[in-house]
């Protein structure tokens, strides 16, 4: 099967093998609670954010980006979903007003899914609007954007937390929900809007961070096991690129192309 | 099982043949990928109408129910410029002059416009947060001062050095910490693979 | 007014002050000629090199959104083609490009302005799907990625994609995109797979994240926002938008670090207050 490997795909390959092992291992010593997590202000802070929405009797946003399921961003999506589904099950419990307006048609019936699972579970389907709690609003970036912009200058929302990928719309949003005094989580991996994010929000989670963001709330050990593999292929990337900097410098080529393969 | 157990094997599935594709692109593996890109092409284009049966309801209530007149008014604004565009788009094709008409009179400015309001979104971002509160916001200060230094033309004009260390900051600081935030988003994006692939990542099931 | 009310300056002050930088140089440009720099000195010796009839490959990834700062570069990058007599052969993996295709068209005039023709000199195969899934069968079989081009014309009926089937046949390909994707797409499909002479130009906003690309040499030469697209005009000698926006960037610019400065002296003015 290997020959069937082109060119510049093999050590990726074997790469790939030996994180599915490593993360395996890491899952079952995580079972056996061998792992606990540092501490991520951002998350800690979304529990923060909906008590104040409550206390003010204002809504709080969560807002997921425009990511779909099918672009190269839906891992994103899919951490900024699980954050919703945090956000909607602590809105449901505490009685705040979520308001997650959606952009992506793909992911906007798993969105929906997600915060409708959580008020059931709270025993609270009934106070749940669907259509205006989580509207469609475009999957146009700029009419999307001045969608939420108008909705979160009409409403004047308590909190707002944004994690999933942005766009150039993110410093609008950051912006105008600073502005009417919203308090902000917000977090992408997206490396162009972190800047903006770093810049205006309360919070922020750096790119893996928001990865993180499901093992983090839910405390599973199975989920934090898997994130402990992801700091030793960290350590690995560290090691390689000081020692293949090392090496470039000697004139030593091997480890360039050995990742070349 | 059908809510979850059949979907975790169809995100598997569908993940090994992905995964197969891009490391062993044979005729079958290719074959495969492309009827799997097809059926999302498919389901999106189904999902597209639930955008649109909820743009409906959601203005059509607020059509018969908002208290005032003016977001009445911009509700039926909304819907009939949905049906117009959509009409004009499926009738005509995007390729007609009408559809290029209502793209380049209408669409095309407010683009630009909004895009370009981005400037005072980050002047005003700017004046607020931009301050010497702490020694990371001072440093922060000072990168962003040296770095719109260089960036304005005007300034590059007067005297080069300040391109000259605009570019320092971004080949130096930002290349290098950009580089390491980009490692770690790849690294995690794959354990996130990973873990949905084995179905420990549920959130996108839309059940927790 | 003490200094510490210079901090709270009104928004719509800030704002209005904005509008009127702004308008002014789109009223009365200023001229003032950026430096150029070496990126994109670079981006137009991958084109000013190559020999008339070579081909050049052109993406038009951006929008409406992009259109203000990439459509300028886009044009003068046209213009520099068919002043050179280069076959070109332009697709969209954004789906708006279809639509901004015709207007650099109006403004680049290569009928009118170079005698080119449609067909011989450059085509236009309109957007094809899936980014980088686009890029990789255009570059692979380009007969096979789109069976027509924009027009509905089948591709075997255009004279000048009778000898253009892939990326073998391409010389350079040039891309100019708001999105990510598109941006680090090229560099994997048309660099790392083809090794072929690749040029992208995109928002200033995304240089800090894709120059380390330009700096590996992955990309032979890049356009860093309305800034690169000055340049670019400046490089071939026509003047055009992104010279008089950039006169809008200076002085908005210039605004932005007043500001920055008088919020400074506020803040540190009420501290002094707060202290004393």
């Amino acid at each position: 099967m290997v020959w069937l490997i082109p060119e510049g795909k093999l050590t990726p390959f074997i790469t790939l093998i030996l994180m599915w092992i490593i993360t395996l291992i890491s899952i079952y010593y995580g079972k056996k609670g061998k792992f606990s997590v540092r501490r991520i202000p951002g998350l800690d802070k979304i529990e923060e954010a909906v008590g104040r929405a409550v206390e003010m009797g204002r809504p709080i946003f969560d807002i997921i980006g425009m990511g779909s399921f099918t672009s190269i961003y839906a891992p994103q999506t899919v951490a900024g979903l699980s954050v919703l589904g945090y956000v909607s099950k602590l809105c449901a419990e505490k009685g705040a007003k979520l308001i997650a307006p959606q952009a992506a048609v793909d992911v906007m019936p798993v969105a929906v899914e997600i915060v409708r699972q959580s008020y059931a579970e709270a025993g609270k389907l009934d106070e749940l609007d669907v259509d205006e709690q989580l509207p469609y609003l475009s999957g146009t970036q700029f009419a999307w954007a001045s969608g939420i912009i108008g909705m979160a200058a009409r409403l004047k929302p308590a909190a707002n937390v944004m994690i999933g990928p942005f766009w150039a719309e993110s410093m609008m949003f950051a912006e105008t929900f600073a502005r009417v005094g919203a308090y902000q989580v917000a977090g992408t991996a997206r490396l162009y809007q972190l800047p903006f994010f770093a810049a205006v929000a309360d919070y922020v989670l750096i790119g893996e961070e928001i990865f993180a963001a499901d093992a983090y709330l839910t405390k599973d050990p199975i989920k934090i096991g898997s994130l402990f593999s992801q700091d030793v292929y960290k350590l690995v990337a560290i090691v390689l690129s000081v020692i293949g900097a090392l090496l470039s410098t000697a004139g030593v080529t091997i480890i360039v192309d050995l990742l070349k393969k | 099982m059908y809510k979850r157990e059949i979907p975790l094997l169809i995100t598997f599935l569908s993940g090994v043949v992905a995964v197969l594709e891009y490391y062993f692109p044979t005729d079958a593996t290719k074959n495969a990928f492309t009827v799997l890109k097809n059926w999302g092409i498919i389901i999106g284009a189904f999902a597209l109408g639930f955008g649109a049966v909820n743009l409906f309801i959601v203005y059509g209530r607020r059509i018969r129910k908002a208290p005032s007149i003016v977001d009445r008014a911009f509700s039926a604004w909304l819907l009939f410029l949905l049906v117009v565009v959509a009409a004009v788009g499926v009738a005509l094709t995007s390729a007609s002059d009408q559809y290029r008409w209502i793209y380049n009179s209408i669409y095309l400015p407010l683009g630009a416009t909004m895009y370009a309001s981005l400037c005072f979104y980050m002047t005003a971002g700017a004046y607020k947060v931009l301050r010497a509160r702490t020694l990371d916001s001072t440093l922060l200060l000072i990168t962003a001062f040296l770095v719109i230094l260089g960036n304005t033309p005007l300034s590059a004009a007067i005297w080069r050095g300040f391109f000259t260390w605009r570019m320092w900051i971004f080949d130096v600081i930002v290349s290098g910490a950009y580089r390491g935030i980009r490692i770690g988003v790849g690294i995690g994006s794959i354990v996130l693979g990973i873990r949905t692939l084995l179905g420990m990542e549920t959130g996108y099931l839309g059940r927790r | 007014m003490g200094l510490e009310k210079v901090g709270a300056m009104p928004r719509w002050l800030v704002m209005t002050i904005v509008v009127i930088l702004m308008a002014i140089p789109l009223i009365h440009p200023l001229g003032i000629l950026p430096a150029i720099s070496e990126s994109t000195t670079d981006f137009y010796n991958a084109i000013d090199q190559l020999k008339p009839g070579d081909v050049v490959l052109f993406d038009i990834g951006f929008g409406s959104g992009g259109y203000p700062t990439l459509g300028p570069a886009a044009v003068a990058i046209l213009r520099h083609c068919f002043s050179k007599d280069l076959k070109i052969v332009i697709m969209a993996t954004q789906q708006e490009g279809t639509v901004i295709y015709p207007l650099l068209m109006d403004k680049v005039k290569p009928e009118e302005v170079y005698g080119a023709k449609y067909g011989e000199d450059y085509v236009f195969l309109g957007f094809i799907t899936g980014v980088q899934t686009a890029m990789a069968a255009v570059l692979g079989d380009l007969h096979s990625a789109t069976p027509k081009d924009y027009f509905g014309t089948p591709i075997e009926n255009i004279p000048m994609l009778a000898d253009i089937k892939g990326a073998d046949d391409i010389d350079v390909v040039v891309y100019l995109t708001t999105a990510g994707e598109v941006a680090e797409g090229w560099v994997y499909q048309a660099y790392s797979r083809y090794n072929k002479v690749t040029c992208g130009g995109w928002l200033s906003m995304m240089t800090p994240s894709l120059k380390p690309y330009y700096d590996t040499g992955a990309l032979a030469g890049m356009l860093d926002g309305i800034r690169g697209a000055a340049e670019y005009e400046k490089l071939i000698g026509q003047p055009g938008d992104a010279m008089k926006t950039t006169d809008v960037l200076n002085l908005t610019q210039v605004w932005v670090l007043i500001l920055v400065i008088l919020g400074n002296i506020a803040y540190f003015a009420v501290r002094g207050k707060e202290g004393s």
